[in-house]
């Protein structure tokens, strides 16, 4: 057989701007490159000097989609070298933000983003026109999300009222009332989501994956709980570093973040579900298991189900949330500044998050490191086309390209967070 | 009487880009009456919900078509082609306003009348204020809508 190369310039429905290559030689893969040409952005260094009350709002900034995870990692690893924890209604406070997120960035993706790769449509508008019913769903769910993070953010986007130690303001307890009417709505919407992508075809494409997660006894991972793996790993995120290492790879902007003592890993949906399975609330597993997902999924492709699930997770969790909500008597407790360094992992939509933060005693920021989801699953993400394209050399190129685009979308990649949109190209030699 | 909304699209910190946003600024201190007056950063989503409450839509937002800085476009969405220049989409996060004004009317949500107001900026660099010949077009434009509004909304 002879050499080969597909390319795509820009992959479509990706965040950020990006590109994939792939060398073919008689058959087997010879490269993958997952490149990420957008420009890095240095948010760490230009943290450096500012106050440590400062960082929730200027990292935000990073993502569009997911800026409350930016700010949960931020005022967590802040209060953790501050010696303070919040708990009560204020930390319930901080989930159900993050509930919000979730299901905004979610639904986004399963509806507009991966559905119409299953479906075979180029984009979600022109799936609208066959699936009206289906896209209306998809943007009323999604503005279910909106408005947790409108009502306790303050915006729909970059929301501005996180801080450290709590919020500027919290919402009384009649604000919820009519978030809790559409939320009920949402969680049928969702249960609805699962079962519609469960009819979808999927590829048979299970992988031996390492798992990380951050991980709670009591609660499906949100802000808190231990990072652990499928491989043994259990550690506070404070260890981080000493178990994972961003490396610099000459084709992309992105740091490739790997394990020291085993190479690629995943994080996200797939990895919170397999690793978190117990907790899940009943209706939530319910759902997986009606859409013949196990305890553990090892498919990338099935990750539209697991997003389903979560979805359907976060709408429940906020439900509870709101019946069981009193409103704090202070929206923040005091975090004085103390010199030393703080640590914090939490559960972006698209994986884990970290965050490390050194002040000093004025609170005044002397470093700051940041290693987002999607810079953990590049490696993972080139694997998985290293292991795809050889059992699907029988596509065409289009199709061929379609499906490694499909197999990238898989992971919900966010380049703009990575680096702080994609290219496809492959190359049968 | 119809609903009638007005919205500006853009980013105060880019400079030019935040002329939409200028606009309806503007516009909302005359206190038009049965005007609601939003400001957006341009996310399909938002607007096609927004649109819904609404019978008559102004957008005004800043372009780059290629033409002189200062130039000012209008478009009826519900009766024109959609110009090449609405087409990029910035972010697989948000859909562009293109985006939205398509997905709107396979959904049939689109208000009875739609008026986009473009103007073409020359700064799109991190900062605020606006050039000199965008902002001379938009006091311009802010005088057009504040005649041509009324007369909109008694439709």
């Amino acid at each position: 057989m002879k050499s080969k190369t597909i390319k795509v310039d820009y992959l479509a429905r990706v965040e950020g701007e990006g590109a994939l290559s792939i060398r073919l030689k008689a058959g087997r893969v010879e490269e993958v490159y997952f490149k990420i040409f957008e420009p890095p952005r240095f948010f760490e260094a230009f943290l450096r000097g500012r106050t440590y009350t400062e960082p929730p709002d200027i990292t935000a900034r990073i993502c569009g989609i997911c800026p409350v995870a930016y700010q949960m990692s931020a005022v967590h690893a802040i209060e953790d070298a501050c010696g303070v924890r919040v708990e009560g209604p204020l930390r319930t406070l901080r989930r159900l933000l993050y509930c919000g997120e979730w299901i905004e960035s979610h639904v986004l993706h399963i509806y507009m983003l991966h559905a119409p790769d299953f479906l075979g449509y180029e984009d979600a508008i022109r799936m609208a026109k066959d699936h009206p019913e289906v896209v209306q769903r998809g943007l009323q769910l999604k503005k279910a999300g909106n408005e947790i993070v409108k009502l306790l953010g303050g915006r729909e986007i970059h929301p501005i009222n996180v801080r450290v130690g709590g919020f500027y303001k919290v919402p009384a307890k009649r604000d919820f009332a009519p978030l809790a009417e559409r939320l009920k709505w949402a969680a049928d919407a969702a249960e609805e989501t699962v079962r519609w992508a469960s009819t979808f075809p999927f590829p048979d494409f299970e992988q031996d994956y390492t798992f990380v997660s951050l991980h709670h006894p009591d609660e499906y991972p949100f802000n808190e709980g231990r990072l652990i793996s499928n491989r043994g790993l259990e550690i506070v995120a404070a260890e981080y570093e000493a178990h994972f290492i961003e490396e610099h790879v000459a084709h992309s902007n992105a740091l490739h973040s790997v394990m020291k003592e085993g190479g690629a890993y995943f994080v996200g949906p797939m990895a919170r579900y397999s690793l978190c399975y117990d907790q899940l609330l009943p209706r939530a597993k319910e759902a997986a298991r009606a859409a013949g997902l196990g305890p553990i999924c090892r498919n990338p492709f099935r990750s539209i189900l697991v997003r389903g699930v979560e979805t359907l997770q976060a709408c429940e969790e906020a439900l509870r949330i709101i019946e069981n909500y009193e409103m704090p008597d202070t929206p923040a407790v005091e975090v004085p500044p103390h010199a030393g360094t703080g640590y914090a992992c939490t559960e972006a939509p698209r994986g884990t998050l970290y965050h490390r933060y050194t002040l000093d005693d004025a609170g005044i920021l002397l470093n700051a490191k940041i290693v987002p989801p999607t810079s953990q699953n590049q490696k993972t993400i080139e694997n998985d086309l290293r292991e795809f394209v050889p059992r699907h050399l029988h596509l065409s190129d289009e199709a061929l390209t379609w499906q490694c685009e499909q197999a990238i979308r898989n992971y919900d990649p966010c380049i703009s967070c990575a680096t702080h949109f994609l290219k496809l190209d492959i190359e049968r030699a | 009487m119809s609903k009638a909304l007005l919205i500006g699209v853009g980013n105060a910190f880019r400079h030019d880009d935040g002329v939409g946003l200028w606009v309806v600024q503007e516009i909302r201190k005359r206190n038009i009456p049965n005007l609601t007056v939003l400001e957006s950063s341009g996310d399909g989503a938002e607007l096609l919900d927004a649109w819904q409450e609404a019978d008559t839509v102004v957008l005004v937002d800043a372009t780059q078509s290629g033409s002189a800085p200062g130039t000012l476009h209008r478009l009826n969405a519900r009766e024109q082609p959609l110009p090449a220049y609405l087409a990029p989409r910035s972010s697989s996060h948000l859909f562009s306003i293109a985006e939205a004004i398509r997905m709107g009317a396979i959904l049939n949500q689109l208000p009875r009348c739609l008026l986009l107001f473009g103007i073409e900026g020359r700064d799109f660099s991190p900062g605020c204020g606006l050039s000199s010949v965008v902002q001379q077009t938009a006091q311009e434009l802010v005088l057009t809508l504040c005649t041509d509004l009324p007369a909109l909304i008694s439709r």
